[in-house]
């Protein structure tokens, strides 16, 4: 077949589509998919806050994603506070049966260590487990 | 009789302390923080926290407020990045701090109607102090207290350089804007 200037116009632009939209996208990444991120850490709700505190491993835990778990102590229409250590902000709406007192275990992102509330803030949770 | 009297005495110094108690402090965990930096026909810098802390001590008309940096959200994920590695390196820094004081405040003066008052204070971040004096839009609503306001900062008041190449498309001054809503709460 021969290349006619048809082929050879069609191929470059082609070709300029795939190197805008790469670019597009190495330039406008998405945000972070914590809920496809894999587990970095597993700790409890006590181990949590005292990596914070400095009592515990000297582990950088910020902004990692972690699996905790803890008895609800608190809650409202977003959030639980685990064992009044742990803050855990739900991606979504709040999963449907957390009561206070119920055990559970959630995957989110670890924002920080707020000093005055003194509870370790974690956000775009999901709940994995209930007991 | 006497004995009577005694537990009443007693209950009301109970009640007392317990409604002192209960409303010397007011507190939102959910308070919003805006800020932003835009240049005209440049991407917006703007970012948002939702999960901010406000404590306000009306016994003391003292107030303090947290947050936490990573908790900013940026529109572009990679701005959010820069932000956070490059110009506040959470890491190290991983909050901001604000403690103030309002002079001549009085709970009783506050109605559904709002009313204007400055917090004298200053500002933490990246272990700089600013010391900043934002007029504050309150008002008490069923018994939330609202509170609004704004200020402008510096990078440079808080030792943070921006890099020439980036330079234009930041605005000098930093807009921030506050929304806290503050309810009477014993138990945080």
């Amino acid at each position: 077949m021969r290349i006619t200037k048809r082929h050879l116009f069609l191929g470059v632009f082609g070709l300029l589509i795939i190197l805008i939209g790469g670019g597009y996208f190495y330039l406008n990444p998405s945000h972070r998919n914590i809920q496809e991120e894999e587990v970095k850490y597993t700790v409890t709700s006590s181990e949590l806050e005292e990596s914070f505190r400095g009592t515990g491993p000297k582990t950088n835990i910020a902004d990692q994603v972690i699996q905790t778990n803890g008895s609800i102590t608190a809650l409202d229409e977003k959030s639980v506070t685990l064992d009044k250590k742990v803050e855990v902000r739900f991606l979504k709406k709040l999963p449907a049966g957390l009561e206070i007192g119920r055990e559970v275990s959630i995957k989110g992102r670890c924002v920080g260590y707020d000093d005055l509330l003194e509870v370790v803030k974690v956000d775009q949770a999901i709940l994995i487990e209930q007991f | 009789m006497q004995q009577r009297f005694f537990l009443r005495v007693f209950g009301f110094c109970m009640l007392t302390v317990f409604v002192v108690h209960g409303q010397d402090k007011y507190l939102d965990k959910k308070g919003v923080i805006v800020f932003e930096a835009s240049e005209k026909l440049f991407e917006e810098v703007k970012a948002k926290n939702e999960s901010v802390t406000a404590i306000f001590d009306v016994s003391k008309n003292e107030i303090a407020s947290l947050a936490l940096i990573r908790g900013f959200r940026f529109k572009n994920p990679l701005m959010q990045e820069h932000f956070n590695e490059n110009y506040i390196e959470s890491d190290l820094y991983p909050k901001a701090i604000f403690r103030g004081k309002i002079s001549d405040f009085n709970l009783n003066d506050l109605g559904s109607g709002s009313k204007e008052y400055t917090i004298k204070g200053v500002l933490e971040i990246r272990e700089q102090k600013k010391s900043i004096e934002p007029v504050v839009q309150f008002q008490l609503i069923n018994g939330v207290i609202s509170l609004q306001g704004s200020f402008k900062v510096l990078p440079q008041d808080f030792d943070i350089q921006i890099p020439k190449i980036v330079k234009n498309k930041i605005a000098k001054e930093v807009m921030v804007r506050f929304d806290f809503k503050l309810s009477a709460n014993e138990d945080y």
